[in-house]
């Protein structure tokens, strides 16, 4: 091979490697918009799962394409540019209805499909990785454009999300790589296959086109918004691509959304118009400004506290994610002309903005919550947080965490009151109302820890048929004025200090969770082995562990899992569907990827043997330490950058980058040198683990740039040093057994596969910490093995 | 002629033996899926004998009408599962001098239940096409004590209110307001509330008085949404 030919090689690795990333990315917008947010983890693992295939495949043919390598790598860049399109549209055409998976067996078999034809473009691209590394040309090279690759298809998707819709994007992506797959045939002199590349793109060409002509990228007919748009003259008024989601605004006859309303109202509701992100309702606007019309604000659970401020306007109100312009008019209709609203999506931001655009009294800031929190020196008589987060923001990480609700955020929250301000939070009471309970027992955490005096007397929870509303107010709010206010609205007291027994249950029948029992047993000194032994995860949320939305315990989870299959939908099972899909990528895992790699193992002679189940533990131990180091810091950097997807994207980008230096670097260092760096690396591990808790505590109210440059300077240090292991070990195996190389590339792909959803799981269940450390024992271990 | 007759005795044949076995599954439904799970009320159990559920599903889709399964029954609506007709027929506590209000016709198969229990059944259906199609299955099977409307059900039939029951058999995501307001004093409305295609909670909201009522949780169910305005 001359240097061009190397040339074309790093090119076709660094563009695979930039196309399967943004693949990946791209995917878990598609999966998104047509079944859920849960799916997430799902795309990630499949992806990592072709890359261990990729190794298994190449370990039995490598004897025979060793002869003709350039040949076969490009036969197999042919098979990645044809299976792209086709399985991408296979996925699409082949409908899967996952509501369905319960109680339809055909459904289970439909979603076997949609994975395994969706491994296919992971496989053949990784196919193209792993052949890379058989090629005469230096392993830390092949990893740096590997890597860089990677990074790069990390960023530009998230960058087309602005401007494109998810299936154009892919699109401008994949005929990306077809053009420099062109250029790199024409270089290496391959004109006679142009003929294989025109009916490729011809093939694609098809399948896009029907894509795009049978509207296969369409919601699931059981999201929200097919619902709305069943309704008669509905219409879409707004459409927008972002990369948190597609926001849609549609109006129709009759279209109404109420929570918490109570049962005594009897007046009518007006139309509205109503807000979906990736076809989830997350928000309502109204048109009205009736006060007639508006009259049902003033009957909903969340409408309690504005009773106690009710008509007096120098009052002010602080509206945390509204989603829309309920809250803010119910402000309104209660007489307050001091309304500050902070909402975190600037293009929702932006229409409350229109709507209200001649109101003077009310102040829309698009900025994070816990950054206003820092800087405010204003103080609110009321914070409000209504119904936040129903709705999944991430793009990547399908168990949102969610760090408004956490010991930490209240805090913040309770410290911008006014001398008898309120903060009032309203959460789902909907069976098993772990929900309520959760907000419950972290507000109890916050007076605990932070020394709110007689906090007990400060709390007022009541609910509805389906919120609750809980209140923590600086002072002792008027005993009188909520027992009338319950009975006038209908709402039902689940705590007060002065609550007495014959009070409780009156409008609703005693949930089998959500009840006085278990409120009180959080209120008392047994709090905490209270907390252990009820059978959901109650625990309240921290900043460690942002979990707000996991129900889910280990201990219990059997318990749960059947009882859930009564009463929640398969993609609402949380991180059930985590451990559903561990379970599941384990055995496709260790079938399609372990078993295979044992047997030729088998095949190998005694004294190759010892070396290669050597081999096996150090790839299988970097593969998992390298993802449990870059999930949790992608999910701890989110409250520190604000927003998950810059958490994701910058995360990702940066640990791919540096990565890909540091193992170029590597090959220029001496062994000995290699030793001492790397023994480093846990302790570099752990440093940042605390500078990252640092750096949420006093820098959160820094500029973005200033952020991105300190994740950057963080991140750097680690990710050099964890670009040193795979290329350093490959260049070993390499000179010593080169038959080894498919094998370690596989049984790295597998770890990837496991430590990917086991990372997001142990992060929920021990908090992000637990997990960061682990990878430093984890590094530990494979170094020892090999120095 | 000799075929046609042939035919016409195969005819008779088939809707004789198919009639009966009609009859088994039906009996088998009760006894397995619906007194299996606790409903005790005999005479509700005893229209579920007499009503041919077969009769309110689409002809491709017969074989199934028995199953312990929702079935779609086309315009994006659904008929419930067995148990779940009748644990919210049992729910209303149905006698012979009642007057109840259906919202959501859908297939006919609650209101047609609710006939062979009560005095009177107004229903209420959105979707043209649907109403008409029970419509006539009323007719064919001469139940005559139920009244059809073609409305936007979230306003319920204010001309025949109050009623002692109102069944719900769509989802909606909140209790619309005109349904508590044509509601008798003591009755009451058994309802999924919830958002469409996710889990609902079936609500049973008793009146107390005109300006108190009472909810209790009964069950969680997953019902296709309430559709507004007239289609």
């Amino acid at each position: 091979m001359n240097d061009r030919s190397h040339f074309t090689v790093y090119s076709v690795i660094f563009f695979t490697s930039f196309t399967i990333i943004s693949m990946e990315i791209l995917l878990v917008r598609i999966f998104s918009i047509k079944e859920g947010q849960s799916y997430a983890p799902l795309i990630i693992s499949l992806a990592l799962l072709g890359y261990g295939i990729s190794g298994v495949i190449l370990g039995y043919i490598r004897n025979k394409i060793e002869k003709n390598l350039l040949e076969f790598f490009i036969a197999e860049t042919f098979l990645f540019t044809l299976s792209i399109p086709l399985s991408f549209f296979l996925y699409l055409a082949v409908p899967l209805n996952t509501l369905e998976i319960i109680w339809d067996v055909k459904q289970i078999f439909l979603f076997l499909f949609h994975f395994l034809i969706l491994v296919i473009p992971f496989t053949t691209g990784s196919l193209i990785l792993a052949t890379g590394f058989l090629f005469k040309l230096k392993s830390s090279n092949i990893y740096f454009f590997n890597m860089a690759g990677s990074a790069s298809g990390a960023i530009l998707p998230l960058i087309l999300l602005h401007f494109l819709s998810p299936f154009w994007a892919l699109t401008v992506i994949y005929f990306t790589f077809i053009s420099i797959f062109f250029l790199c045939l024409l270089i290496w002199e391959k004109k006679r296959v142009f003929s294989f590349l025109l009916i490729t793109v011809f093939l694609s060409l098809i399948c896009y086109w029907l894509t795009e002509k049978l509207n296969l990228i369409s919601y699931s007919p059981y999201k929200a918004i097919s619902y709305a748009l069943n309704l008669p003259e509905a219409k879409i008024l707004l459409t927008k691509d972002t990369p948190y989601g597609k926001i849609e605004l549609v109006t129709a006859k009759g279209l109404r959304k109420v929570n918490g309303l109570s049962f005594i109202f009897t007046g009518d509701i007006p139309q509205q118009k109503l807000l979906y992100i990736d076809g989830n309702h997350c928000g309502t606007l109204l048109s009205s400004k009736d006060k007639k019309e508006l009259e049902y604000l003033k009957w909903q659970s969340c409408s309690f506290p504005f009773y106690f401020i009710e008509n007096q306007s120098e009052r002010k109100i602080l509206l945390i994610n509204p989603s829309g312009s309920e809250s803010i008019l119910r402000g309104i209709i209660f007489g307050i002309s001091n309304i500050t609203v902070i909402e975190e999506n600037k293009y929702i931001a932006s229409l409350i903005e229109r709507e209200f655009s001649n109101n003077n009294s009310i102040k829309i800031i698009n900025t994070e919550a816990r950054k206003f929190f820092k800087t405010s020196i204003d103080k609110f008589d009321l914070i409000d947080v209504s119904l936040y987060d129903s709705y999944a923001t991430s793009p990547i990480l399908s168990l949102n965490e969610n760090y408004l609700y956490t010991v930490e955020s209240l805090y913040e929250m309770y410290n911008l009151l006014s001398s008898d301000g309120i903060i009032s939070l309203t959460r789902w009471a909907i069976y098993p109302g772990i929900d309520a309970i959760k907000i419950f027992s972290s507000i109890i955490e916050m007076c605990e820890r932070y020394g709110i005096p007689e906090y007990w007397e400060k709390i007022l929870f009541i609910r509805s048929h389906n919120t609750v509303t809980l209140c923590l107010s600086k002072t002792n709010l008027p005993k009188e004025n909520i027992i009338s206010l319950t009975r006038k609205l209908g709402f039902d007291i689940l705590y007060h200090y002065t609550l007495k027994k014959e009070m409780l249950n009156q409008y609703f029948e005693e949930s089998e969770y959500l009840n006085f029992n278990t409120i009180t047993n959080i209120l008392s000194e047994k709090r905490i082995p209270y907390i252990k032994d009820f059978p959901f995860d109650i625990k309240p949320t921290t900043d460690n562990r942002p979990y707000y939305h996991n129900i889910f315990k280990i201990k219990t989870l059997k318990d749960i899992l059947s009882r859930s299959l009564q009463f929640l939908p398969f993609n609402e099972w949380g991180s059930g569907i985590l451990i559903i899909l561990v379970t599941f990528t384990l055995l496709s895992g260790f079938i399609l990827i372990l078993l295979p790699s044992l047997f030729l193992v088998s095949k190998e002679k005694a004294t190759g043997c010892i070396k290669l189940l050597k081999s096996f533990l150090y790839f299988f131990l970097i593969g998992n330490a390298y993802f449990f180091v870059e999930i949790p810091l992608i999910q701890k950097l989110i409250l520190f950058l604000g927003r998950p997807i810059y958490s994701f994207s910058i995360v990702l980008f940066s640990m791919l980058l540096f990565s890909s230096i540091g193992s170029l670097i590597s090959s220029k260092i001496k062994e000995k040198y290699q030793k001492i760096l790397l023994s480093l690396l846990p302790l570099i591990l752990l440093i940042s683990l605390f500078t990252v808790n640092y750096l949420n505590k006093i820098l959160l109210s820094a500029s973005m740039l200033s952020k991105v440059l300190i994740t950057l300077l963080l991140i750097a240090p680690q990710a050099f040093l964890m670009g040193f292991p795979f290329p350093i070990m490959i260049d070993r195996i390499k000179k010593q057994h080169p038959s080894f190389i498919p094998l370690m590339w596989g049984i790295n792909g597998f770890a990837s596969v496991i430590s990917s959803i086991l990372a997001a799981l142990l992060s929920i269940l021990c908090g992000f910490n637990i997990v960061l450390i682990l990878s430093a024992i984890l590094y530990t271990l494979a170094t020892s093995l090999v120095f | 002629m000799k075929v046609k007759k042939i035919l016409a005795i195969l005819l008779i044949f088939k809707t004789f033996v198919f009639a009966d076995e009609y009859k088994i599954l039906r009996q088998q439904m009760v006894k397995f899926q619906i007194e299996g799970r606790g409903i005790k009320n005999t005479n509700v159990l005893n229209a579920f004998i007499e009503v041919p559920r077969h009769y309110f599903v689409p002809d491709n889709i017969k074989n199934l009408a028995y199953e312990d399964r929702p079935l779609p029954i086309g315009y994006g609506q659904t008929i419930s599962q067995p148990y779940i007709v009748a644990l919210m027929t049992e729910l209303i506590k149905p006698e012979p001098n009642m007057k109840v209000l259906e919202i959501g016709t859908g297939s006919g198969y609650q209101a047609a239940i609710l006939s062979r229990l009560v005095k009177e059944v107004y229903t209420v259906e959105i979707i043209s096409n649907l109403l008409k199609t029970a419509q006539t299955k009323f007719k064919e099977l001469n139940y005559t004590n139920i009244y059809t409307k073609w409305d936007d059900g979230y306003y319920g039939w204010k001309e025949n209110a109050p009623y002692d029951a109102i069944v719900v058999t769509c989802a909606t995501e909140f209790v619309p307001p005109p349904l508590i307001k044509q509601l008798k004093v003591g009755g009451v409305i058994v309802i999924p509330v919830g958002p469409p295609f996710r889990v609902q909670e079936l609500l049973l909201v008793k009146k107390i008085d005109k300006k108190t009522v009472k909810t209790s949780i009964v069950e969680k169910v997953i019902f296709v949404g309430m559709t507004r305005e007239k289609r």
